[in-house]
């Protein structure tokens, strides 16, 4: 409850900072607010697409949640969502059938989660700080997968995009004319998932007890190494579904953009997300629904204030950094 | 032999940016404080300084404008760090995201460009200058960390900080000044990227530079001196991954993963070795 | 002359710490304050050293009223406190330490600092490494560095905390000899401590605490008796009564070397439990007790040896909430750490089980907690020691590690803890119990151990030794 009034307080401030930064750039604030909050609720065509926007945000917010679960920062969902789509791609181009699909979410989690355990490796036996590591495999990922997609399994028809996911693997719109596909079911199914592991299963326990103090956690017979690995372990399942959602359940292209568009920045929205949502899996799961409401307003006020995607961005980044603070603390502390 | 000197010369220009940020992250951590947001930084520097530098008509003054947001950026890191012990890691990525933010945002906003924009000619500051600077900054850290009594006391700040404030050394601005004058560096450094080595803005100039700059402070394990060593290694890489791509020897893409690829091996390779200060991350409170 | 009048303390957690003390002090004398662990010596110090602010008196000083804010203003009047966990950084040398005195400057740290450094060290007749870092020196030596600190600052008022606790019986024969030394210089120095022996013959008259107020002062020609009873007051003990004799092994250490980052911790220790022992391993603090216990409970790796325990290992840490504890999670949590997996009905949790059996451990050890919920921060510290104590006892495990297991708890909760540690003993289980508090392990012991700069340097039954026997051999003689 705390935590939720602590990211509304958040909400409020980066909207009051936001709207200066707006007003000096020139746009004006309320038109940028009204398109941005207001607009989605309007049709019902922006509501799925708010959802269909928040499906892979709460994947990869899992991943980072997970992480911080267990003390540790996993930037590395960024990367690991590439890895994952990247196995929708090679599963599309393995398979001409609805097999693709059942393929495309064992290739793509495999990948993911060795991408993933190469950090907690480092982590666990070398002591390699994760921050650093998981950036580092996050952009190697994002040559190799760039490289991948332009090369190997690059479409001879639309040079900007990879193959695409063959018409019976494909999950398609549960509402014709909308974005919103099984997709986000998975996603809450998985926020629920994670949220149920950690409090009811013994490596649950585990995780909490160790990101809350390692030494006791050790002492206690809960190796930080194993500590370390699940939690990546994990983290990687939900970023490999979320990389291969955005081919598998993605209307219209069913393939990876060559520019990886349709991944890029997902791990980063996925730490807004979790950082908002208190690192709670359903917390996380509020935020990520918040964070797609708000993308889906941005691509309104594109069109309608004129003002730049990024800014909501901007918006993210200060809500953030209130969080960083936490305000409510400091005033009860007074 | 003259391939080689330039390849010196490219390596040695890589490094500087990494230099920058990783000397100003060993000046924060020495005192106690993480800021794991020197992407941010880097890319704000980069974004501020053609933008003021264009404006005001001088590279100079951009330099000097990103310099200053830095150290302003680094002032509100230190509050949130040492003064209201928000969590550094958050207040960090808070600021990654924010800069990825505040420049793809800006660049649209102020040019109607997307994500992309050159520099302008008189905008632009020597290149040799700007190394020349960022080496004797690496090496007056190194003096004042280790040889004078400020350093002392950042040193303390970072090891101990009851002990130090029990015998009166003012723990709180301490930091709050490291932190600021840390983050001011690499700020700087983003700013030799975009009005000296690269010549553009972009919204991912930064290309996690701020990351590889927080890897060398631990291959450095924290001191100024042998950050120069580890950020010509990584400037190395950053070097002949534009080579070998020039000669044709691999594709574009594998080349650029190179410098990731070494600053992974290199972190794992040194790891164990290194001793952060002991208070490091940890927000100090009276009594 | 200085006064400390009507002095109370309470502290933003509620601790009533100091109930109206008044003290006075004057030049040229020894005072010693005596007081069992809670007592309040330390905080009435630091509000005399400008670290706490009264919450309620005044100090004068030669009939002035002064208000000390920070440590700073209670060195300009001459205050200085030597801490009992002393306050130097352990990674800068003794000169750099001394020479954060002077605050941040660019300057550089100078010649004359090292004269002035080097002339007091003389005066009172001791040598220092100037240059090496202060965590490579021994505990002894740190102490006479902050001495030295003190003096440098020109202090006339020296405020020595539980000097004694980290020195070996030689090392404080020659502490004593400092302390005379600064008071024929005409200084006053207040010698804390809880050990009535170390006082009485160096004070010139002695102050008991207890509960935060002081019970009265004496001259030392009173003698112990009379200090006891003031400092504890009637005190109802348990009788430890032993059953049974010591039988098989259930630890046994061969050889143990262990390293950290080069510098030798354990050379070589040997050491064995067995069943229906409580043996006590005893030293100075810093000895290699921690490293010992670490390499037993799995935290070092070591170098080389072998450590066989058979069976069943629990573990009472010294630092309950770094070690024992998380402290952030409630009770139930913390009941069940480590023995969390006998909860575990295939990989999911039985909370109700666990439930129960937190229910249990607080009714067992008489654990005040609001209940099985309220976070483990939330109990007092002697309830926290009762749930640690509680939890490993019910393991039933075959060997017991106890460090420091009573360090800051009262009398009576230690009282406590010491029978159960006899029960477990009489159960059949072996006890290791590593402690500095040379009484305690006297008075639990089946075997003695000392452990001298990572080696065990003594063994034997406990009705063996004698006390002077044991001192020399922490003093390494
Ligand atoms: N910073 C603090 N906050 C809360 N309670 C404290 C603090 N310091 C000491 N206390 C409590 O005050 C009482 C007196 O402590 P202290 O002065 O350290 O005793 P002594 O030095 O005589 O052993 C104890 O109950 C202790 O737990
Ligand atoms: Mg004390």
């Amino acid at each position: 409850m705390r935590g939720f009034l602590d990211s509304l307080l958040s909400l409020a401030v980066a909207i009051a900072v936001g709207a200066v930064v707006a007003y000096i750039s020139g746009y004006n604030p309320l038109l940028v607010y009204y398109s941005m909050f207001v607009v989605p609720f309007t049709d019902v065509v922006y509501v799925t697409s708010a959802l269909a926007t928040a499906t892979p945000i709460i994947l990869t917010g899992l991943t980072f949640a997970l992480g911080l679960k267990a003390g540790l920062f996993n930037i590395g969902a960024e990367g690991q969502t590439y890895m994952g789509a990247l196995g929708a791609v090679i599963a599309s181009y393995l398979a001409a059938s609805a097999l693709a699909l059942p393929l495309s979410f064992v290739i793509g989690i495999s990948l993911a989660v060795a991408w993933a355990m190469v950090p907690a490796l480092l982590k666990a036996y070398r002591g390699v700080n994760e921050v650093v590591s998981t950036i580092m495999m996050n952009w190697i990922a994002y040559w190799l997968v760039i490289m991948e997609a332009s090369t190997t399994f690059s479409n001879p028809m639309q040079p900007s995009e990879t193959i695409k996911m063959p018409p019976s693997a494909r999950l398609t719109p549960l509402v014709p004319g909308t974005s919103l596909t099984a997709g986000f079911f998975v996603a809450v199914a998985a926020a629920l998932l994670v949220y149920w592991l950690l409090e009811r299963s013994v490596i649950g326990y585990e995780l909490t007890a160790a990101g809350l103090n390692p030494v006791a956690a050790r002492i206690a017979g809960i190796p930080q190494s194993r500590v370390v690995i699940y939690s990546f372990l994990l983290g990687g399942v939900t970023s490999g579904v979320a990389g291969v959602l955005q081919v598998a359940a993605m209307p219209p292209s069913y393939s990876l953009a060559t520019n990886l568009a349709n991944v890029y920045g997902l791990g980063l929205d996925g730490i807004t997300a979790a950082m908002l949502g208190r690192g709670n899996p359903l917390g996380t799961l509020l935020a990520a629904l918040f964070l797609g409401l708000m993308e889906e307003g941005a691509r309104h006020m594109q069109a309608l204030a004129m003002t730049p995607f990024e800014f909501v961005k901007v918006l993210q980044g200060i809500m953030i950094l209130v969080i960083a603070v936490r305000m409510l603390e400091l005033w009860r502390r007074r | 032999m003259e391939a080689a000197l330039v390849l010196l010369t490219q390596t040695i220009h890589a490094a500087v940016p990494i230099l920058l940020a990783a000397v100003g992250e060993i000046l924060t951590e020495r005192s106690g404080v993480v800021n794991i947001g020197l992407e941010g930084l880097m890319l704000i520097g980069a974004f501020v300084g053609v933008l003021v530098g264009d404006v005001a008509g001088s590279g100079l003054i951009g330099v000097a404008a990103a310099w200053a947001v830095g150290l302003l950026l680094g002032l509100l890191h230190g509050a949130i760090a040492v003064y209201i012990r928000g969590d550094q890691l958050v207040a960090g990525v808070a600021m990654n995201l924010f800069g990825a933010g505040l420049v793809a945002y800006g660049i649209q906003a102020v040019w109607h460009v997307a994500g992309y924009r050159q520099t302008p000619s008189w905008a632009l500051v020597d290149i040799n200058a700007m190394t020349v600077l960022a080496f004797a900054v690496a090496g007056a850290m190194w003096y004042i960390l280790s040889r004078t009594r400020l350093g002392v006391a950042i040193r303390a700040s970072g090891e101990d900080p009851e002990a130090a404030y029990s015998v009166g050394i003012d723990v709180f601005k301490i930091r709050l000044f490291s932190t600021a004058v840390g983050a001011s560096l690499a700020s700087l450094g983003g700013a030799y990227l975009s009005l000296a080595y690269l010549s553009v803005v972009t919204k991912d100039i930064s290309a996690g530079r701020g990351f590889i700059a927080l890897a060398d402070v631990v291959f450095a394990n924290w001191n100024p001196l042998l950050a120069i060593a580890g950020a010509l290694v990584f400037g190395f890489f950053d070097a002949l991954s534009y080579w070998l791509q020039i000669f044709g020897v691999a594709r574009y893409e594998v080349t650029r993963m190179l410098p990731y690829i070494a600053t992974l091996l290199v972190v794992a390779g040194v790891i164990g070795r290194a001793k952060p200060p002991r208070a490091l991350g940890k927000p100090f409170r009276k009594e | 002359m200085i006064v400390l009048r009507e002095i109370h303390k309470v502290f933003p957690d509620g601790t009533y710490a100091l109930r109206g003390v008044t003290l006075e002090l004057k030049a040229g004398e020894v005072l010693g304050l005596l007081g069992e662990n809670g007592a309040g010596k330390t905080t009435l110090m630091k509000i005399l050293s400008g670290i706490y602010e009264p919450t309620r008196g005044a100090i004068e000083i030669d009939g002035r009223p002064v208000r000390f804010r920070s440590a700073r203003d209670a060195m300009r009047e001459g205050i200085a406190m030597v801490h009992q966990h002393l306050s130097l950084v352990e990674e800068l040398t003794p000169l750099e330490n001394i020479a954060l005195l002077e605050g941040p400057s660019l300057g550089g740290l100078g010649k004359l600092l090292r004269g002035k450094v080097e002339a007091i060290a003389r005066s009172l007749g001791f040598e220092v490494e100037w240059d090496r870092p202060v965590g490579e020196l021994p505990l002894g030596v740190r102490q006479r560095i902050e001495i030295v600190k003190a003096l440098y600052l020109g202090a006339r008022v020296l405020i020595l905390d539980e000097p004694t606790s980290l020195l070996s019986p030689p090392e404080v024969k020659s502490l004593l000899d400092i302390v005379k030394r600064l008071k024929a210089e005409g200084r006053a120095v207040v010698f804390i401590t809880h050990k009535i022996p170390e006082v009485l013959p160096v004070a010139d008259r002695i102050a008991v605490l207890r509960r935060g107020e002081k019970v009265g002062e004496y001259p030392p020609s009173v003698g112990p008796d009379v200090l006891v009873e003031a400092m504890v007051g009637k005190l109802k003990s348990w009788t430890l009564g032993r059953e049974g004799e010591p039988s098989d092994v259930v630890l046994s250490v061969e050889d143990l070397w262990v390293y950290d980052r080069g510098r030798p911790l354990l050379q070589g220790v040997n050491l064995s439990v067995r069943r229906r022992e409580v043996h006590a391993l005893v030293g100075v603090e810093g000895n290699g007790q921690e490293a010992l216990v670490d390499a037993l409970v799995g935290l070092r790796r070591p170098a080389r040896g072998s450590i066989r325990a058979g069976g069943l290992v629990a573990y009472i840490p010294d630092d309950r909430h770094g070690r024992a504890l998380v402290l952030d999670l409630p009770l139930v949590h913390n009941a069940v750490l480590g023995i969390h997996r006998r909860f575990s009905r295939a990989g999911l949790f039985d909370w109700a089980g666990a439930r129960r059996f937190a229910a249990k451990l607080i009714e067992e050890f008489s654990i005040v907690a609001p209940g099985p919920d309220a976070p483990a921060r939330s109990l007092s510290g002697g309830n926290q020691q009762k749930l640690v104590v509680g939890r490993e006892l019910s393991k039933r495990a075959d060997l017991l590690i106890a460090h420091q297991p009573t360090r800051g708890l009262d009398v009576a909760t230690t009282e406590y803890v010491h029978k159960l540690l006899v029960d477990v003993r009489n159960a059949g289980a072996g006890v290791l119990l590593v402690s500095s508090d040379l009484d305690e392990a006297l008075k639990l012991a089946d075997t003695v151990s000392v452990i001298y700069r990572g080696r065990v340097v003594l063994n034997k039954p406990a009705r063996e030794a004698t006390v002077e026997e044991i001192g020399r051999a922490m003093a390494g003689l």
